[in-house]
């Protein structure tokens, strides 16, 4: 009878990939040991099985052959099912948006009468500093470019946008409908990022000059200007969330330019050298205003023709830099705050017992 | 840690392969105890000692059950205190949250006041290792298998990390021979790696894509129609793929040092009666229940009236082994009154009706039954029954599924979810369990099919680094 000859090519791939992955392994462990072994190696930790977890965390987080890992199975995903990780929604011709612009989150409702609530506490608070304040709230990129992806928004979505500006106009508070505007505009020229979360220079324009608009204050003029200077390639922040690794050339979307601005002031600046700098408008808010690239507070400074005091932060929400804004300035020479709020933070929940709220009671 | 871990395929399985081959013969269940239980200690040093005790009184009372096997009523009395034991600890770790917030409840609905008390952690695998350790007593009572020749023979037999965590329920009987005199051959090694790696892509590839679907349908407040059937569909397939996934890495990682295990599961959604079922599901348990529970409890021998009062308690009780919850205990008593009306009308063997309606039916019941096993609590599993049934209504806004649902799931997870039904219904009909010589199926499996089980295999590593962490559904029995 004829053996059949056995192939154990398992095995060998066994012998192999247990050997390439103990040496990742140990490199991985000699350069990276410090960020690996945390800090608190107390015996209680040690004994409850803390510290092996947070090494766990730590070793695959910085382990060497990660990046490629990812890379090859984003490639996969994305390459075959047109899919990324659960934080983004892959639209149609290489349009990205964030899952947190479709999600209703968990009581939605409460969250968003807090920020009512909040909002309303805050204008009233300035009201009693005589500053004025402007809410621009951002509309999601998916309730704009609609034709980019097939969902359809529910009421409780679709009309959110509206009723919030609704209800803050009902309690006296200035607000720009942006989300009106930008549907007004969107087929003469690019408003959000492709592959980004944020506004394009041309959509912090437009929200720029509507503010302006709107607000009707006396307010010592400067002169800026703002001028296309290069078009310069972005790597959007959405593009993480498809990682594509070795792949990018083949399978990743197209890249993305957009238009770099810069704005320059007009005045003589050598003629009040040694006087103090009074900045009337202050400008809070996430990262569409902090991101120098977008360009936000250079398109109002040049709509305002006065300066702009930035206070916003990228990466901390909407409420933590007013809540530092309220906590550290004087109030002296502010006349207008303008907060930019993006339209998802509004589900977002916050400590209900934040300190802010005790600052504006007092 | 858990065999789907960067931590254990990249650092603990080199290097415990090396450590075992470069080991003598005589001293591999040395290796093997250490092995285990740096791998339990991994996840809590201080439970490993209450394993490490566990498994020193377990051991004790076994010396003693045998040295008295001339006085059946010192014998008989060393068991009961052995299982008294295994079963005190077991009630202790895994019940008592269970029982004190049963007590609450009826204290609630009497209008007194909850009692407080200290919280218990539940031990992993603590379920699996009594078990084992208890089926081992009585089989030194039983004379079924000789005393474990030293106690290190025994603690590596309960500590042996492949089965430690979610089993297959060992008996020692059938390893002990084993843990003596094994063969390592290349081929084993080979069949080893094949169960491994397709059980990690069953694992990762399956059940953790298709998870998030049952999560989603499972936490929303009022399931529509479509999602709760979506939702016991996605489960179904992902309890399995996950649970037969460990199995098959357990069988693998125990070929892969030269053990054969028994198989746990024989694809059980093509059975044709909730009995059948049990044949083919998690078979190391259910065989476990009939010999060292539904028989000591009289089995069929006692009349039809006694025989269903003995199925009933028997699947209660695996219900309650499952979990300490009241869906357990329910699923469980589900399970065993339709055993009982099978075994009544005498379809347990043969239905009465055509295949594909005794198929369906089962199916059926099947996934009625995981609706508890995956449900929170009576009201969770009850709302979801209701939505079956349309009680919620059929569609939200024109829509069959609930919003949030809808635009969540991916490409990804509806091929899956589809593949998943194909591959498990399709299986046993396409791949033969056995090779005509009576080898397992993974004992030769052509070279091309090796191939591409190996290049499935780095894809499920990758996705695995790429989703960080995916413990096991039966990780906390």
């Amino acid at each position: 009878m004829q053996k059949t000859r056995q192939f154990f090519l398992a095995a060998y791939f066994m012998f192999a990939l247990l050997g390439l992955g103990l040496v990742a392994s140990v490199l991985t462990i000699l350069l990276k040991y410090q960020a690996i072994i945390p800090d608190d190696l107390f015996i209680d930790n040690m004994l409850e099985g803390r510290t092996t977890s947070q090494i766990e965390e730590k070793f695959e987080d910085k382990l060497l052959i990660k990046n490629s890992a990812v890379g090859l199975w984003g490639a996969i995903n994305y390459g075959l099912f047109n899919s990324g990780t659960d934080k983004i929604v892959v639209g149609k011709n290489g349009w990205l948006f964030s899952a947190e612009e479709f999600e209703i989150k968990p009581h939605a409702s409460q969250e968003i009468a807090y920020k009512l609530n909040l909002i309303t506490e805050i204008h009233n608070f300035l009201k009693t500093k005589n500053i004025e304040l402007v809410i621009a709230i951002i509309p999601a990129k998916a309730s704009i470019y609609t034709e980019y992806h097939d969902i359809s928004f529910p009421k409780q979505l679709s009309e959110l946008y509206e009723n919030f500006i609704s209800s803050l106009k009902k309690n006296n508070i200035s607000v720009v409908n942006i989300k009106s505007a930008f549907l007004e505009h969107k087929k003469s020229k690019q408003l959000f990022m492709r592959l980004d979360t944020h506004w394009t220079p041309e959509g912090s324009k437009l929200v720029a000059d509507l503010i302006a608009k709107q607000v009707n204050l006396e307010l010592d003029k400067k002169s800026f200007n703002t001028e296309v200077k290069d078009k310069i390639i972005n790597e959007g922040d959405l593009e993480k969330f498809i990682p594509t690794g070795w792949f990018d050339s083949l399978i990743a979307p197209e890249n993305e330019f957009y238009n770099e601005f810069i704005t320059k002031s007009q005045s003589n600046e050598t003629a009040n050298l040694f006087a103090d700098e009074i900045i009337p408008v202050t400008l809070i808010g996430t990262s569409y205003s902090a991101i120098d690239k977008w360009n936000f507070v250079g398109n109002l400074k040049t709509a305002f023709q006065v300066d702009i005091l930035n206070l916003a932060q990228d990466g901390n929400g909407c409420v933590i830099p007013m809540a530092d804004f309220l906590a550290n300035t004087d109030f002296k020479d502010t006349k207008l705050v303008i907060w930019e709020i993006p339209q998802r933070f509004l589900q977002v929940k916050y400590d209900a017992k934040f300190p802010m709220l005790k600052m504006v009671s007092k | 840690m858990i065999f789907s871990s960067t931590i254990f395929i990249t650092i603990f399985l080199p290097l415990f392969l090396l450590a075992y081959y470069l080991t003598p013969n005589a001293k591999r269940s040395l290796i093997i105890l250490i092995g285990s239980y740096a791998f339990y200690a991994w996840w809590r040093v201080d439970f490993m000692f209450l394993f490490v005790a566990v498994t020193i009184w377990n051991y004790f009372i076994s010396t003693h059950i045998v040295k008295r096997s001339n006085k059946e009523i010192h014998c008989k009395a060393w068991l009961t205190l052995g299982i008294a034991g295994n079963l005190g600890v077991l009630g202790y770790f895994k019940y008592f949250n269970f029982g004190v917030d049963s007590l609450n409840l009826l204290l609630g609905y009497m209008g007194e006041q909850p009692i407080t008390v200290w919280s218990v952690i539940l031990p992993i695998g603590i379920s699996f290792y009594i078990f084992q350790a208890i089926s081992y007593l009585i089989d030194c009572y039983r004379r079924d298998t000789e005393l474990a020749e030293n106690f290190l023979d025994f603690a590596a037999f309960i500590a042996f990390f492949p089965q430690l965590i979610a089993g297959p329920v060992l008996r020692y009987k059938d390893v002990a021979g084993q843990f003596h005199s094994r063969t390592h051959t290349m081929a084993k090694f080979n069949e080893g790696v094949i169960r491994f790696a397709i059980g990690f892509c069953k694992k990762v590839f399956v059940a953790d894509t298709i998870a998030p679907i049952a999560d989603g349908t499972f936490a929303i407040e009022n399931p529509t129609f479509a999602d709760a059937w979506l939702g016991v569909f996605a489960y179904t397939m992902q309890l399995y793929f996950d649970f037969s996934g460990y199995s098959d890495m357990a069988i693998g990682l125990g070929l892969m040092m030269g053990f054969r295990f028994i198989e746990n599961f024989n694809h059980p959604y093509i059975s044709r009666s909730i009995t059948e079922f049990w044949q083919r599901w998690h078979i190391s348990l259910s065989t476990w229940l009939r010999d060292y529970l539904y028989i000591p409890l009289g089995g069929n021998r006692k009349g039809a009236r006694r025989t269903y009062i003995n199925i009933i308690t028997v699947m209660i009780l695996a219900g309650l082994w499952h979990g300490a919850n009241w869906t357990f205990i329910l699923w469980g008593a589900f399970h065993g009154c339709i055993m009982a009306i099978e075994r009544y009308f005498g379809s347990k063997d043969q239905s009465p009706y055509p295949k594909l309606l005794a198929w369906a039916i089962t199916i059926l019941f099947v996934m009625i039954g995981w609706v508890l096993f995956r449900a929170e609590n009576i009201a969770a599993a009850f709302n979801i029954y209701g939505a079956m049934i349309g009680l919620n209504g059929f569609g939200v806004d024109d829509n069959w599924l609930s919003y949030n649902l809808s635009w969540s799931i991916n490409n990804l997870q509806i091929f899956t979810l589809i593949s998943a039904y194909i591959i498990a219904l399709s299986a046993p009909y396409i791949i033969k369990t056995k090779n005509d010589d009576g080898t397992s199926w993974a004992a030769k499996v052509p070279a091309k099919w090796q191939a591409i089980i190996c290049f499935m295999f780095i894809f499920g590593i990758c996705k695995l680094i790429s989703q960080s962490y995916s413990p096991f559904l039966y990780f906390q029995f």
